[in-house]
């Protein structure tokens, strides 16, 4: 997959020294290491996962909003506003609820501060044939969401093999059905599955994979995302936050220029970085 | 330290992370994930409390002054928090009398009305303090992954912040051993 990093084409020389006197719309444009990020890169390095980090472009999907009927373009996003977007499916209903409340805690803050219209949410279910509309649209309430504000949009693939490749492949946030029948149909011998997927074992948050390359992902974490399914790991009673380890829910900051600023591996994880005040500073950062 | 004293000392120097800079500077930026002036990860905030099984109607200061305080974050449609409840009350039984011991729920009246919550808390057997965090003034602090444990001391420092299932063991003994270092 390609991952390509955009260093910003503006002549940063000229306009940084009024940035403040111009106020919005520049300072935005540049940051201090002259990439087209308003953040500057985080603190913890994300190694080199697959998926798309702080100044790569976050890769243009589209997909279908089911509530509103209409196609949703992250291209469209480009030149109007910032977005978050999270993978979801309903019948997860603790770490992926997580996801929702706290996507819902930056869209308050939004609308608190004026920001609701710089800001998109979109939760993308990767179970689709589960998740019709009224799942999604019943998820979203139990789970703090204004679903009715314009700002926020559940996205739904056509088919689950759509959704699980957008999310293993062109995104890289591995993701797996911990309940659903068919994926444990679908992924036979974990050997050849690590063949497939072997790009994406570094997939998950660098700072929790010391390098191990080739490690089995079961080995990494417990029944969080991991992009093949061992039967053993989905019985009914192992349900998402498992008896031990790290899941990896994963969330992306992606500024109006369709850059990531933030990628959140492991957001549902403990950490200051993860927290909603950290993560909502850094979304009032960008779209100032 | 006295809390109170700082932080009226902070406020009235005007500094930025107090609410009387909001006044000459207007709304800052904010940041909001800053600590308070004196070192906590946030004021104080009042949280407003309901009338339910051990509990009685009206606010709470967290972290409480003066006191432990020992706050347990939670969803009603949270599982593991359902599942947490049963150590929750061995806890409260045996510590809660000497510290500040509360649950507190970040929905809001429309996610979870009253009684829909005053029925989940009978029916989990909840005794203690029930508080509600609506606009996630508190959470937002800690996290969202719900059942998320916070043990301050007197000071109100945080000295434990875990989120996931815990045993009453293990709250019992945190609690124990911030009350004695205390």
């Amino acid at each position: 997959m390609k991952r390509r990093s955009y260093l910003g084409a503006m002549t940063a020389a000229g306009i940084t020294g009024v940035a403040g006197c111009l106020g919005d719309g520049v300072g935005d444009i540049l940051s201090s290491d002259g990439t087209d990020t308003t953040l500057d890169p985080p603190e913890q390095s994300r190694g080199d996962p697959i998926h798309p980090i702080h100044g790569d472009e976050f890769p243009t999907v589209s997909l279908p909003d089911p509530l509103r009927d209409e196609e949703i373009s992250l291209e469209q996003f480009e030149g109007d506003r910032a977005y978050m977007m999270t993978f979801i499916y309903t019948s997860c209903t603790e770490d992926c609820a997580t996801l929702v409340r706290l996507l819902s805690e930056v869209q308050s803050d939004a609308a608190e501060r004026g920001y609701e219209d710089d800001i998109a949410f979109l939760a993308m279910t990767f179970d689709p044939e589960t998740d019709g509309p009224e799942e999604l649209r019943e998820y979203g309430e139990t789970n703090g969401a204004d679903i009715e504000a314009d700002n926020w949009h559940f996205l739904r693939p056509e088919s689950n093999e759509e959704a699980l490749r957008l999310i293993n492949d062109d995104i890289g946030a591995p993701a797996d059905l911990e309940n659903a029948e068919q994926n444990h149909e679908e992924h036979g011998d974990e050997d050849s599955d690590h063949d497939d997927h072997g790009g994406n074992d570094d997939a998950d948050d660098g700072e929790q994979d010391d390098g191990s390359d080739d490690s089995d992902h079961g080995d990494d974490h417990d029944d969080g995302e991991h992009d093949h399914g061992d039967g053993d790991d989905h019985d009914g009673s192992d349900a998402d936050h498992g008896s031990e380890g790290v899941h990896y829910y994963t969330m992306f900051l992606v500024n109006d220029r369709g850059i990531v600023e933030r990628s959140y591996p492991n957001v549902t994880g403990d950490g200051e970085e993860n927290r909603p005040a950290s993560i909502i500073d850094n979304v009032r950062t960008v779209v100032e | 330290m006295r809390r109170r004293d700082v932080l009226a000392g902070a406020a009235s120097v005007g500094a930025l992370a107090g609410a009387g800079a909001l006044a000459v500077y207007g709304v800052p930026s904010g940041v909001l994930s800053d600590e308070s002036d004196d070192g906590l990860r946030h004021d104080p905030i009042e949280i407003e409390t309901v009338e339910a099984t051990g509990s009685d109607a009206g606010t709470q200061t967290i972290p409480a002054d003066g006191t432990v305080t020992f706050v347990d974050l939670f969803a009603t449609t949270c599982d593991i928090c359902q599942d947490q409840m049963p150590a929750l009350g061995e806890a409260a039984d045996q510590v809660g009398d000497d510290v500040t011991f509360i649950s507190i729920t970040n929905e809001g009246e429309e996610q979870a009305s009253d009684d829909e919550l005053t029925d989940w808390w009978d029916e989990y057997d909840g005794r203690w303090q029930l508080g509600r965090d609506p606009t996630s003034e508190l959470i937002v602090h800690y996290g969202t992954s719900t059942p998320i444990a916070v043990l301050f001391d007197g000071d109100g420092q945080v000295q434990w912040e875990e989120s996931g299932r815990k045993t009453s063991d293990e709250i019992v003994s945190r609690i124990e051993g911030v009350l004695a270092d205390d």
